[in-house]
């Protein structure tokens, strides 16, 4: 073994097995939908979601690392209601067209035997990043059986209060606390 | 107290009209500055609780704020120094101009060179026009608190039906503490508009209906009206009606373009909440 080869293999040997064993994902926009909950006057909830989310996940489940970057297009919310939708895109509320991006960069994963339990991370909206742990509610991964793609995918849930990004408008006809759900499927990279 | 306070009613209308005329009555005995010094406090103290007091990040809607607050102090450092009449329309024009574009920059950057030209045009002139124009009637103080009646009602108005309450209420608290100043300037002989009035206010109202048309849904065709109520607030009335009934027939005038413009929103966006 000359000495270029035997550096190349210690090289080689010192990158952490967890990189190597890291899968990566990106996320399937047809199956990932941020929802929120927003109470409404105290009468009811309101439910809403983004239509165009993308973002990458990284995996490795044996090392238990793992990160996960999402960022949503905020003048895709939908609340089945064209003229709300109008408003929430309004500088009232997301001002889509100052902000047009919500993301979320994970800082730290936990993981409960091999599956992701909870997510910490930086939520960026309105410009404002705060810290943020999102609560994996369920979580699988295996093949699809309809494309055969190896798929992981999970729900996970967090609450915060839209005054701490400065989205003051109607507080508190329009409530503060607002619950943050997202459904993640995410596609194994070739 | 607070609870109140969060009424859209209380916050822009009423608030707004009791600062501006509290604070109008007692700056008034120290000369120029106070009717236009009412009104922007009027307007601040039911906009800052709106934003949250807050500044950071500075959204386009905070730095109307800003601008509202240097524009203000703006006014009282050069109202002393008696410049003339078509160096205060420039002056006032170029600044009018540039606090648009330094507000939709970041927005209008993004797009197409076409799009973004035309976004930036239209603000620089809207905003310069609005900015310049109520220093044509600085002689008529009570042309001045119409047209920012008018026009502050109808910049808040349209801006609501354009999908962004927030501007909207910024708009109509100035129409309410622009209405204060009004009814104090019908009671009083002075008759000869400062320059926070003119310029100051005239300056917000411009950055607010060009913010709701490139950051909500205000339509562009409304701005036209809009753009006229300064205008129209210099047609001729009788001499000789008394001083309340010239403030409520100039006030009317000036309303119509401002009307047309909230009708024409009304009519192009569907109203169905």
């Amino acid at each position: 073994m000359d000495m270029k080869k035997a550096v190349l293999a210690f090289a080689m040997s010192m990158i952490p097995v967890s990189a190597v064993l890291a899968e990566s994902y990106t996320l399937d926009p047809r199956h990932t939908f941020p929802r929120l909950a927003i109470d409404h006057m105290g009468f009811s909830t309101v439910y809403g979601h983004f239509n165009n989310t993308s973002g990458k996940l990284e995996m490795d489940r044996a090392a238990q690392t793992g990160s996960v970057e999402v960022t949503i297009d905020a003048s895709s919310i939908d609340t089945a209601y064209d003229k709300r939708d109008e408003h929430l895109r309004s500088p009232d509320f997301l001002n889509v067209a100052e902000y047009p991006e919500i993301t979320f960069k994970s800082t730290g994963v936990t993981y409960n035997s091999d599956v992701l339990s909870s997510v910490d991370g930086e939520i960026t909206i309105l410009g404002v990043t705060k810290p943020i742990t999102l609560t994996v509610d369920r979580m699988k991964c295996g093949a699809n059986p309809l494309d055969k793609k190896d798929t992981c995918g999970f729900d996970a849930s967090a609450t915060l209060k839209r005054s701490d990004f400065g989205m003051n408008y109607g507080i508190p006809g329009v409530g503060d606390e607002m619950k943050l759900m997202i459904g993640v499927e995410a596609i194994k990279d070739e | 107290m607070n609870n109140l306070l969060s009424y859209p009613e209380v916050q822009s209308v009423l608030l707004p009209f009791v600062v501006s005329l509290t604070s109008g009555l007692i700056l008034k005995r120290w000369g120029w500055c106070w009717a236009g010094i009412g009104v922007l406090l009027g307007y601040l103290v039911a906009t800052l609780p709106l934003n949250g007091f807050q500044f950071v990040p500075l959204t386009g809607t905070r730095k109307v704020i800003v601008l509202a607050l240097a524009a203000g102090i703006f006014g009282l450092v050069i109202d002393p120094l008696q410049l003339k009449t078509r160096l205060r329309f420039t002056m006032f024009f170029a600044i009018g101009a540039l606090a648009i574009a330094w507000i939709i920059w970041p927005v209008v950057s993004r797009k197409e060179t076409l799009e973004m030209s035309a976004l930036l045009a239209g603000g620089l002139v809207y905003c310069g026009w609005l900015a310049a124009s109520l220093e044509l009637l600085r002689q008529d103080s009570l042309r001045v608190a119409s047209a920012t009646v008018a026009l502050g009602a109808g910049t808040g108005l349209a801006a609501t039906l354009g999908a962004t309450a927030l501007l909207g209420q910024m708009g109509i608290s100035v129409a309410a503490a622009s209405g204060a100043c009004l009814i104090i300037v019908v009671f009083s002989a002075r008759n000869t508009a400062d320059t926070v009035l003119t310029f100051a206010v005239g300056l917000v109202l411009g950055l607010l209906g060009y913010v709701a048309f490139v950051f909500a849904r205000l339509p562009w065709f409304a701005l036209l009206p809009l753009a006229l109520v300064p205008v129209v607030a210099r047609l001729p009335l009788p001499q000789r009606l008394p001083r309340i009934l010239q403030a409520v027939a100039t006030t009317a005038v000036a309303s119509l373009p401002a009307i047309v413009a909230v009708l024409s929103v009304y009519f192009s966006t569907e109203q169905s909440y």
